[in-house]
């Protein structure tokens, strides 16, 4: 008797467990979108009548999950647009992993905030997860939105974004610096030395053995141990290949037009690859650029190393100074002029487009049309003045306040001039949205001073990466293809540079080629060609 | 007993003990390097001379970990997750266990191949997703504990201790007039109190550490256990330069020139520390716990 | 046992299916507060094991999430012919095999050497300081680690390069050597796993008869050979029983430490099965592809279980079942 009772209770317990968990969840989802309890007592100041019903719009954000010390930007969207936001925060590891699972199972959240083209985006896309819009419907849903752009500038932008339909499916938000990347350098040994920045290989051949003759210093530090292809970007630059071809594999030559359908077997590469052994065996790059951490990366830029830079000049405050002068308190980093190219007539070649941002908003197909409504009614609002405003500095009063035509931001916040405080992210504000252009004005005058030196200089290209859609079988067979070369390629640039093979051996290159053609390489390059060829008419 | 002074017994001390120093030195390191990171300077984990004692001492680190953001939420999550995850595994796997080894257990034969034939076969991500999502878990912490509540490894060195537990203590309590209920209190729990802190410590080691279902599962980032925060930090510090290139114009505003290394090393140490206070407390119980299950294969 | 001799007393079959099943349900019937107990692990079992096992499905697809497993095209073992085929395949299986052995060969037996020694000493706070020590590792994360290993092997001013010069010896950029790269990984997993493995040796040896020593020391037996006559005997059924597990997982080698240790210069040596799924997965997330590798891989461990299971049962008295 005592053991059937014994046995219920056990049997009890776990029923229970289960309940509660399901009560649990329930109670939860209730609670969390009650982000403003204060304001339904104080709602006297009523919504417009179209916000009347109250929407629970669910959204993903791509990112570190972000503390939230106290709720600003709930209670305001609340009673502006009568709107709570669900965020599900995801890291950019775990991208694809959940959103696929969300997709797969139902629970696709209405917005996605960070659509990039290199998550699967296509496929997505072609399982018609998302909704599509045309460059028309655009100008009339969300007239503030399409404003961010001229339409000369419209023109260079909706042929990327666009698939074969005529529609996009993700809304790209404009840069706040069209050109955020230059060559960096340590002005007091340049000055010391009577260095230029060079313009030409050769020249920043020179510069480099000069910097390591007379400082004894390595002067490029850099390491990716991830995969070593993005180790060295400014350098594939300097030759005329895309920086992140790393991530497109394909590009489009701004010059000629002409379409490469993979970056790292072409000539062009072959050239690179010889200057940065070149580099290596002079070392002129840091010996351990294959499997160097962070960390060391770090401690060998605080022994002095590392006096040129291909990186955002916005770490020359937040990083570069500061590990600098951990060997020299004099040192200090500006931003060059000039971009070596390996063929300065012909061209020098910036990052990407300039007008926006490889992420955008995308809407789910799952979700309501009044959800759709709303939220673009929101997000054109973010594109408003005040808007900008909004998202930007958050609350007057609160987190910024005006001098004069300036947006200020208080004390007790960070601002790009000072690394303690708080955050708009502490008071809950949710990515999305335009950036004032006031806060590059006010804080960050070099971007300016940036754009102007490089912008529409002539010889200055921008690349676009190209839209290209796959059928299903297209894309499992490059998903076959692709880890093998990419791998392969690896493989070959490490060892290249590294000397253990010689790219200038034609017998050794010949050999780095036909291993790649063993393992697809012609077959990638077709089926990216018919790909190119189908979406760009 | 008598004490062995011959050649080869001094000889097997200068090994044991050579091999302890070693043991000790070379385990320490990692742990005081974590500690001594977390404590020291900026500068000093910049320049990376930072080895087993903090250069520049500075409480910083975890003074700001424990002032703002997310970690001192994510700690007190953990400790729920942990501690409702090995209750219920406990409860679970030793109902099934003590039954499974009672040698006239009809069905035996049928529930031992239902226990072992997941262990090599599973359905994967997706469906395990879909049908902790139509259970109504999705977002909750069930989803952390139900779907694992059963490790067959560990009911099987449950089993085992279950089964070598003396015959006669049972069937003399029964001729004393014992009944079932009375022998299970009585006998059986009280001598299962090792296996029970074995088996839920590693029950609870593989709660505090885990991170995936907590990535999978949670909407709410005010979810996470620390586990997942730790990752982001450790993530984020060695791809800092994948976080620059986003194109966010949050991280231009919010580049926060931290003691990046230190903060992540403070975590590290805070997400160190419970299991470090358990063990030493559990490990009487425990040393007993693991081998009766483990003998008798 | 008195309930065992209740359940024999109605034991009379005559054979025919309906008897049977009527007997069985009356053994249900007398064991039913058991069945009670097992009931939740079994519904466990069935909910959450059972239900999803229709993914395995997908290794016989070409899976797509949006048509699910029930509307995905079948392709049968296009997906297993994929990966047989691959240039790759057999440096695959070559190194996650060649690492498990090792693994098995190296990794395996010093837990149990560490638990002998430990075992001889005999102050009790410098035991349980040592053990308390070494088991540590374990709880620091893997990155972490990794990047601590890196640092030391640095060939400018690592800790152990600096080692090698000072005897006078050129310095070894180990991280790019194929060659290192499985020494490296051994010696991380001893390094980290010791002190945790340990504690299963060291409490079944915790638990020997003291009178077994005491009276082999009468004998005039030295202590190493108490420690190989008595100690190992002791312990031998522990250490069949984790060599059988190990040897069950022979083709199974997680990703994450590969892909931290690795770089392009050691793919040679170092690209395993996990590693090589995992790269594809990142770039467009093969669920069948990925399926039907861990399908590949079970088969194969369960054949090496089943193998090593019987000849452990064979040779010695211990086996997992």
């Amino acid at each position: 008797m005592k053991k059937r009772f014994l046995s219920l209770a056990l049997a009890m317990i776990l029923m229970a467990c289960a309940f509660a968990g399901c009560a649990q969840k329930g109670q939860q989802a209730s609670s969390v979108p009650t982000a403003a309890p204060t304001q339904q007592a104080g709602g006297e100041a009523a919504p417009e009548d179209k916000y009347a019903k109250e929407l629970t719009i669910t959204v993903a954000r791509r990112g570190d999950s972000r503390a939230v010390e106290e709720d600003l930007f709930s209670p305001y969207v609340k009673e502006k647009f009568n709107i709570v936001f669900e965020i599900t925060d995801i890291n950019n590891n775990d991208f694809v992993t959940k959103m696929n699972l969300l997709l797969a199972s139902g629970e696709a959240p209405d917005i996605n905030l960070d659509q990039r083209p290199e998550f699967m985006l296509n496929e997505w896309i072609q399982a018609g997860y998302f909704r599509g819009y045309t460059q028309e419907e655009i100008k009339n849903l969300m007239p503030n939105y399409y404003a961010q752009y001229t339409e000369e500038e419209w023109k260079s932008i909706w042929p990327a974004i666009s698939y074969s339909d005529g529609k996009s499916y993700y809304f790209p938000s404009r840069r706040a610096n069209s050109i955020d990347m230059a060559w960096l350098y340590r002005e007091d040994i340049f000055n010391k030395l009577n260095l230029k920045f060079p313009t030409t290989t050769d020249g920043l051949l020179e510069v480099m053995r000069t910097l390591k003759k007379e400082t004894g210093k390595v002067p490029y530090v850099s390491a990716n141990s991830g995969d070593v292809l993005w180790a060295f970007t400014g350098f594939l630059q300097v030759f005329g290949i895309p920086e992140l071809a790393p991530r497109e594999l394909s590009y489009v030559d701004p010059v000629s037009g002409e379409f490469v359908p993979y970056a790292f077997t072409t000539d062009t590469f072959r050239q690179h690859v010889i200057f940065m052994n070149k580099l290596y065996e002079e070392g002129l790059i840091w010996q351990e650029f294959a499997t160097g951490t962070t960390d060391q990366v770090n401690a060998t830029i605080s022994q002095g190393n590392h006096m040129i830079a291909w990186s955002y000049p916005s770490k020359i405050e937040s990083e570069l100074n500061r590990l600098s002068r951990n060997e020299n308190p004099e040192a200090s980093w500006v931003w060059a002029k000039d971009m070596p190219s390996s063929n300065p007539e012909r061209a020098t070649y910036f990052k990407a487009n300039p007008y926006y941002n490889a992420s955008g908003v995308g809407f789910s197909a799952d979700a309501s049309d009044e959800v759709i409504e709303r939220y673009m009614a929101f997000m054109d609002w973010l594109h408003t003045d005040e808007g900008m405003v909004f998202r930007t500095y958050g609350i007057e009063g609160v987190t910024y306040r005006k001098e004069g035509n300036n947006y200020v931001f208080m004390d007790h916040m960070t601002s790009p001039l000072k690394s303690e405080g708080k955050t708009l992210t502490n008071y809950g504000f949710v990515t999305g949205g335009r950036q004032h252009p006031n806060l590059n004005e006010y804080y960050y005058p070099y971007l300016t001073e940036l754009e102007k030196t490089f912008f529409n200089r002539k010889g200055y290209y921008h690349f676009i990466s190209p839209v290209m859609a796959y059928t299903d079988e297209e894309s499992s067979e490059l998903a076959d293809i692709t880890t093998s070369l990419q791998q392969t390629a690896r493989e070959y640039y490490a060892k290249f540079i590294m000397g253990h093979l010689d790219a200038e051996d034609d017998k050794e290159w010949e050999n780095y080629v036909s291993t790649m053609k063993k393992l697809g390489l012609d077959r990638f390059c077709e089926i990216r060609t018919t790909a190119y060829e189908r979406s760009n008419r | 007993m008598v004490e062995d002074r011959s050649l080869s017994s001094r000889v097997l001390d200068v090994v044991v003990h050579t091999s302890m120093i070693f043991m000790l030195v070379v385990t320490l390191y990692p742990v005081l390097n974590v500690l001594a990171s977390s404590l020291s300077s900026s500068a000093a984990n910049d320049a990376g001379i930072v080895t087993i004692y903090p250069i520049g001492l500075t409480f910083d680190n975890y003074r700001m970990i424990l002032e703002a953001g997310k970690v001192p939420k994510a700690f007190v999550n953990s400790v729920i997750y942990t501690v409702v995850g090995t209750t219920v595994n406990l409860l679970m796997t030793s109902s099934f266990a003590y039954a499974l080894s009672r040698k006239h257990l009809a069905l035996r034969k049928f529930y031992m191949t239902v226990a072992i034939i997941p262990m090599y076969f599973s359905g994967g991500l997706i469906p395990t997703f879909l049908l902790v999502k139509n259970l109504g878990l999705y977002n909750s912490m069930w989803a952390l504990i139900l779907p694992g509540a059963i490790s067959i490894t560990n009911f099987i060195i449950m089993r085992t201790f279950f089964q070598g537990l003396p015959a006669e203590l049972e069937e003399s309590a029964a001729l004393d007039g014992a009944n079932d209920f009375q022998i299970l209190v009585k006998i059986i729990l009280p001598l299962s109190k090792a296996v029970f802190f074995t088996i839920g410590l590693y029950y609870a080691v593989g709660h505090w550490n885990s991170w995936f279902s907590a990535m999978i599962y949670f909407k709410d980032s005010s979810k996470y256990p620390l586990q997942m925060i730790l990752r982001e930090m450790i993530i984020a510090a060695n791809s800092m330069k994948d976080a620059a290139s986003s194109d966010d114009f949050n991280t231009a505003a919010d580049i926060v020139n931290l003691n990046v290394k230190g903060l992540k090393y403070a975590t590290l140490f805070i997400s160190m520390f419970p299991m470090l206070m358990v063990y030493p407390f559990i490990q009487k119980h425990f040393i007993k716990g693991v081998m009766m299950g483990s003998l008798k294969g | 046992m008195h309930r065992a001799e209740q359940f024999t007393v109605k034991n009379k079959t005559d054979g025919s299916l309906k008897s049977r099943f009527k007997n069985l349900m009356i053994q249900i019937y007398k064991t039913r507060y058991l069945q009670l107990l097992a009931l939740p692990g079994l519904v466990y079992f069935i909910i959450f094991q059972y239900i999803p096992m229709y993914g395995i499905l997908m290794a016989f697809q070409n899976y797509k999430i949006r048509n699910g497993i029930w509307g995905s095209e079948w392709v049968w073992f296009d997906q297993f012919i994929k990966f047989f085929k691959h240039p790759y395949f057999f440096r695959l299986i070559r190194n996650t095999v060649l690492i498990n052995v090792y693994q098995i060969i190296f990794v395996f037996p010093i837990p149990i050497i560490f638990a002998l020694l430990l075992n001889e000493i005999k102050n009790k706070f410098y035991k349980r300081f040592v053990q308390t020590v070494s088991y540590l590792p374990h709880f620091i994360s893997l990155p972490a680690i990794i990047g601590m290993m890196v640092m030391m092997l640095s060939p400018n001013g690592g800790m152990v390069n600096n080692i090698i010069q000072a005897l006078g010896g050129e310095p070894i950029y180990f991280l790019t050597e194929p060659g290192w790269f499985r020494p490296l990984y051994i010696i991380s997993d001893i390094w980290t796993s010791t002190g945790w493995s340990a504690i299963i040796y060291i409490a079944a040896l915790s638990n020997v008869n003291q009178e077994l020593y005491e009276s082999a020391t009468i004998d005039g037996a030295k202590r190493w050979q108490k420690m190989i006559h008595i100690s190992v005997p002791a312990i031998s059924p522990t250490i069949i029983i984790m060599l059988l597990l190990n040897i069950g997982k022979l083709l199974s080698l997680g990703a994450e430490k590969v892909l931290l240790l690795q770089t392009p210069l050691t793919y040679e040596t170092s690209e395993v099965i996990s590693t090589f799924v995992y790269q594809r997965g990142l770039v467009y997330s093969e669920y069948s592809f990925s399926t039907a590798v861990s399908v590949f891989n079970s088969v194969i461990n369960i054949m090496l279980l089943y193998i090593a299971n019987t000849i452990a049962r064979k040779l010695t008295e211990t086996s997992l079942w």
